[in-house]
């Protein structure tokens, strides 16, 4: 991944810009209850605990260059001893609520000790494949551990109140997952800005060196792979707070996937790069999900176009269309406008592919068709009832990639020159891949 | 020119659709009830089931005039088959008003629901959530875990052991020696400690019985050797999809002689996917056509009019479970049709056809009664599955009363005052 | 003895349907430092195609086509797709076929729905090779290790003893230095993509008429192949073939076992240390982790693998 973007800035300036936007945000996060519903409210809880889970997770890629494919060993024993904590609280121990995210970051920062001893003796690829193996083999045991982690029903537990607080009403829980959240992420922004961040970096660009420079590498991994999975812990018992319950599911592979993917589509080498990433497919699957049964492709398929087209993730192309309109370079209206249009066209066209195909091949549809009498029942997409097999279809759908493809092209024509990014559409310069 | 009169054609159509949309939208007064189900994920398979059952029950309904003269049309909430997903859907649903939800899928999601649901109700008592749990059948969703407002509509490891049991040792099928093999987790569990217990009251003996690793093994060779060398007549097994099947390849093609009885068989795909290899096999399953007479091939007729698939497995379930909440909110005033506490109530008294026999729910645990049939899957059955030239034939209809097993007492619901 | 010798002859015939698989994509892996997490789907199209056009062809001629056909999938996927990011190093690529992977289980199920098709052994093909004791073994599994005895010694000797295959280990070795002399490297490379695709198609036409051919049929595999490359030693055939064999034995063998994890605390003089609800766990029931905890031991022993000379 390329590295973070460190220059010093003094002016008090810049320093406004920066903060300006987060402040917004902010205040747009705490005045959010009062128009959101309890679904939208419950969404951002859930945004909350997967931006704080891809941040501890990306503190391990975006700073030490290592990438897990077994992080949800971590944010689900976090979320384990969280809901152990809870039961205690509720059989009468004094631990307080409102620390009970710490109990499972604290798990999971030692249970990471462990497991990060072990996986940081290798890099790259082999790095994978030991996170890849510990969490096969914790899974195992756990799934079989009935007494201790509840088996398929899992272990349920209830919020209890403290003090003048009670933990009852899903606002309290919102606000509660949003205050851990920032916490979480300030405390990351702050390791990477301590000499500690520095000393990591190096690691990643040139290990050797650092090792020459008297550090104990390995012992330094480690502490980062912990603290990463210290943070993953923290949200995984933010999760088992919110929920009140766990489940040995959450021991399963899907949940180091989606930590991967949201890091990946939102940048991994920006700070709230995977902020951004959690967020999108956090509110995607929850609202998307209810209007088409082809989310998971529609999913792979931004993945995809994220990884050829835009490497950095969404932040990285936010980032970089930034710093070049800062460069004083001219805005391109015209390639930004096609560069648009070019991918809404795009997109119209293979969600109409792809909700004609899903319709076409149900075995309801044979029987629909069978009832009526019609070859080709008409199929509902964008409200509109569509023959699949008319030429007016299939040709519309075949103008659409047809015109996206021409959009898409750069002025030189050339066939190896697309315009691919946001920044390039913004300087005028054709995109990096080919 | 040309582009021109292709737009009109196409802005004329789609004004057309809208509008009529708009009117049959307009004529009918709606009930809308939400179904979680898992669409998409690893249980997809089982998710397509029950939205067939779903599908074929509503429309039931509605074209006998619907429910208090309202139509019910279900929305379907996709939970990916994870407890996560369906913990969203549930606060989804019910910030959207949902006042009956129902859920089809596996143990885990109706666990993690049922919880929530019966969090929600402890703490909105004025505003309570019916559930009814479609497909899950973990034996503690009416036991423990049970509560006032949940519903179970299918089977549990007990109910499908015994008919199985039952049905194979009344015909002489089941030998005296068995042996058990499932999955290492809840549900297969229960279904290894079901075998033990029914091995006295059945007079067989238990000669092996194994729990292995859930949806990760390759190669059931090394099983198979193990009943091999047991001498063992039937084997049990509660595996699903994969470990089902791959059992069953394994036997087959190491020439074992031993039958298998089994619960999930009759599940899309399954019976194709095995080919051969399940002939002879027995499976506990709520509805096989043939078994239903007259009234089970309408039934078989009009499920595959509807869904274009056949009625197998737990899309009956969904079936059962829609008949009878149709009933129950029948039963109550208009003004109550979606008053959780009300058809709660009326759920435990309701009874509803079922082509095997009549279907109702017990009080005590809110565990449905409901007749099961032990089918063979054997070529001369009379309606064929999946596209093969396999069908169920079957070996015996056991009543509501035969496959009930009592409540153990576990169950302490808080009624509502 | 029959009952060892029928586990040894199972574990057997898995691992060298494991090896299968695997054999593709160690030599990718090895030469591109990729590696292909898209090659278990590799596997699921073969046996996808298989089921297509075995209607027409025959169950012979699907093996061939569904050989072809993936073989074909995969060379478009290295010109089309992979070749685009790999400018921005092995992460990007690992990714791109990680997003590879989930794309084609999706599009499988949009095609064909989430339940197993009727992909079968053919009836001609169901009787018994030989029988060991009271045990019989099927010809069909028989087959299975021919497929990939064949694979193995004819991908060694292609490798071994042709002009193409001394290019494709000096490419593997040196990619360089192979450049300078004038070959063209990156058409070296998507042919190897090509051809290690084409044998994962190959292998899941011949499993998949075993093992159900699903959507899943990539996940159930996945790790297990990646398992076995990193044993085996980076690009070596002969690494993933030991590998291939010892899992396939050592899962054999390690169902029979009845102990629980409760005998082997006491073994090690730890019953002290009992840990409620696990003591009666068997070990036989966690049989399908345990080539994870050898990768996990080869990974922190020796990294290079069996046969690897280079970590």
């Amino acid at each position: 991944m390329p590295p973070q973007e460190q220059s010093p800035r003094s002016s008090a300036r810049v320093t406004v810009v920066r903060i300006l936007p987060i402040a917004l945000v902010l205040g747009a996060l705490i005045g959010l209850p009062r128009f959101a519903d309890m679904a939208f409210l419950n969404a951002m809880v859930m945004v909350c605990i997967a931006a704080l889970y891809a941040m501890g997770y990306n503190l391990l890629w975006g700073q030490a260059g290592l990438i897990s494919f077994g992080h949800a060993t971590y944010f689900a024993f976090g979320a384990s001893c969280t809901i152990m904590t809870m039961a205690a609280i509720e059989g009468g121990s004094s631990f307080p609520t409102p620390l009970l995210p710490l109990a499972g970051g604290a798990a999971s920062f030692l249970m990471g000790l462990v497991a990060g001893w072990f996986a940081t003796i290798r890099t790259g690829v082999y790095f994978a494949m030991i996170t890849v193996a510990i969490t096969e083999l914790v899974r195992a045991i756990v799934q079989r551990w009935d007494s201790m982690f509840g088996g398929e029903a899992g272990i349920t537990s209830i919020r209890m109140a403290w003090g003048p607080i009670g933990f009852q009403k899903l606002l309290d829980v919102y606000y509660f997952t949003l205050a851990w959240t920032i916490i979480g992420i300030l405390l990351l922004w702050f390791l990477q800005r301590s000499p500690l961040g520095t000393v990591i970096r190096g690691i990643r660009e040139q290990e050797e060196r650092v090792r020459f420079l008297g550090y104990d590498t390995h012992a330094l991994k480690t502490l980062v792979f912990a603290i990463s999975a210290g943070v993953s812990g923290m949200a995984g018992g933010l999760l088992a707070f919110t929920n009140e319950s766990t489940n040995v599911a959450l021991y399963e592979g899907a949940y180091s996937t989606t930590v991967l993917i949201n890091t990946v589509i939102g940048g991994a080498g920006v700070f709230l790069g995977p902020v951004v990433g959690a967020t999108l497919t956090t509110l995607f699957g929850y609202y998307v999900a209810n209007l088409t049964y082809y989310w998971l492709l529609y999913m792979g398929l931004l993945f995809m176009v994220i990884v050829v087209y835009a490497p950095r993730g969404i932040s990285g192309l936010g980032v970089d269309a930034v710093r070049r309109l800062r460069s004083g370079a001219p805005v391109r209206w015209d390639l930004l406008g096609r560069f648009a249009l070019g991918w809404l066209v795009v997109t119209i066209g293979a969600i109409m592919t792809i909700e004609l195909i899903g319709a076409v091949v149900q075995p309801s549809y044979g029987a629909l068709a069978r009832s009526s009498g019609v070859a080709w029942p008409p199929v509902r997409v964008f409200w509109v009832s569509w023959s699949p097999a008319s030429p007016l279809t299939l040709g519309g759908i075949a103008l659409l990639f047809g015109l996206g493809a021409v959009l898409l092209r750069d002025t030189a024509g050339t066939a190896s020159r697309n315009v691919s990014t946001l920044a390039d559409a913004i300087a005028g310069k054709p995109g990096p891949g080919v | 020119m040309r582009l021109k009169s292709i737009l009109n054609t196409v802005g004329i159509s789609a004004a057309g659709t809208l509008a009529s949309a708009m009117l049959i939208g307009s004529a009918m007064a709606q009930t809308q009830i939400d179904v979680i189900l898992p669409m998409t994920g690893p249980t997809a398979g089982t998710g397509e089931l029950f939205k067939n059952g779903v599908d074929f029950a509503f429309s039931e309904v509605n074209d006998a005039g619907g429910v208090h003269g309202k139509k019910i049309a279900p929305r379907i909430l996709d939970d990916g088959g994870t407890t996560q997903g369906g913990t969203d859907r549930v606060r989804q649903a019910i910030s959207g008003g949902a006042k009956i939800i129902l859920q089809g899928g596996g143990s885990a999601v109706a666990a993690a629901i049922s919880a929530d649901v019966k969090r929600w109700n402890e703490r909105n008592p004025d505003n309570p959530v019916l559930l009814i749990m479609m497909g899950a059948e973990a034996a503690q969703l009416t036991k423990k875990d049970c509560h006032f407002y949940a519903f179970r509509t299918s089977t549990n490891a007990d109910m499908r052991v015994k008919a199985l049991v039952k049905a194979l040792s009344e015909n002489n099928r089941l030998g005296t020696k068995v042996f058990a093999i499932n999955q290492d987790y809840s549900w297969g569990r229960e279904m290894d400690a079901a075998v033990k217990e029914n091995a006295a009251p059945f007079k067989y003996q238990v000669v092996g019985s194994v729990l292995h690793d859930v949806s990760k093994i390759q190669d059931f060779s090394p099983y198979v050797e193990r009943i091999r060398e047991s001498g063992a007549e039937t084997v049990v097994t509660g595996n699903w999809a994969r470990d089902l099947l791959l059992l069953m390849q394994s036997v087959a093609s190491a020439n074992l002689k031993a039958k298998f009885a089994t619960v999930f068989l009759d599940e899309k795909g399954n019976i194709a996917s095995a080919g051969k290899a399940a002939i002879g096999s027995y499976v506990a399953t709520p509805f096989v056509a043939e078994a239903g007479g007259a009234e089970g091939e309408v039934y078989l007729k009009k499920f595959n009019e509807k869904t274009g698939a056949n009625p197998v497995s737990a899309g009956n379930n969904a079936v059962m479970a829609i008949r009878l909440l149709s009933r129950a909110i029948a039963a109550v005033p208009e003004k109550d049709m979606l008053n959780a506490t009300a058809v709660a109530l009326a759920l435990e008294k309701t009874t509803a056809p079922w082509v095997h026999g009549e279907v109702s729910i017990r009080a005590e645990d809110h565990q449905l009664r409901l007749p099961l049939v032990v089918g063979e899957v054997s070529t001369e059955a009379k309606f064929k599955l999946d596209g093969t030239d396999m069908g169920l034939k079957p070996v015996k209809v056991l009543t509501a009363a035969e496959t009930e097993v009592a409540a153990d007492g576990s169950c302490q619901m808080q009624r509502p005052k | 003895m029959d009952a060892f010798l029928v586990a040894l002859l199972n574990g057997l015939v898995y691992g060298l349907l494991v090896f299968m698989v695997s054999a593709g994509l160690t030599l990718v892996f090895g030469m591109m430092g990729v590696l292909n997490f898209a090659h278990a789907s590799f596997y699921m199209l073969g046996a996808y195609a298989a089921f297509l056009s075995g209607r027409y062809v025959g169950f012979w001629g699907g093996l061939v086509v569904a050989t072809l056909a993936v073989g074909l999938v995969g060379l478009f996927s290295e010109r089309l797709l992979l070749r685009k990011v790999r400018s921005f190093g092995h992460t990007q690529e690992l990714l791109l076929t990680y997003g590879l992977f989930f794309m084609i289980e999706e599009v499988v199920k949009l095609l064909f729905g989430p339940t197993p098709v009727a992909y079968r052994v053919p009836d001609e093909l169901r009787f018994t090779a030989f029988t060991i004791g009271n045990s019989q073994f099927p010809f069909f599994r028989l087959l299975m290790g021919a497929t990939a005895l064949v694979m193995f010694f004819g991908t060694f000797a292609a490798l071994r003893f042709t002009r193409i295959g001394l290019i494709v280990r000096a490419a593997v070795e040196r990619p360089q230095m192979v450049s300078a002399l004038g070959h063209n490297v990156p058409i070296v490379f998507s042919g190897l993509f090509a051809v290690g695709s084409a044998l994962a198609g190959l292998a899941g036409a011949v499993a998949g008429m075993y093992y159900p051919t699903s959507p899943a049929m990539a996940h159930e595999l996945g790790s297990i192949v990646f398992v076995v490359v990193v044993i085996g030693g980076l690009g070596s055939l002969n690494g993933a073939l030991a590998a291939s064999l010892l899992i396939g034995v050592m899962t054999s063998f390690a169902v029979g076992i009845e102990s629980t994890f409760g005998d082997l605390f006491r073994a090690l003089g730890l019953s002290g240390l009992a840990l409620p609800g696990l003591e009666a766990v068997q070990f036989s029931s966690i049989a399908g982790v345990l080539p994870y905890a050898l990768m996990l031991f080869v990974l922190l022993w020796r990294p290079a693998g069996f046969a690897g000379n280079r970590a």
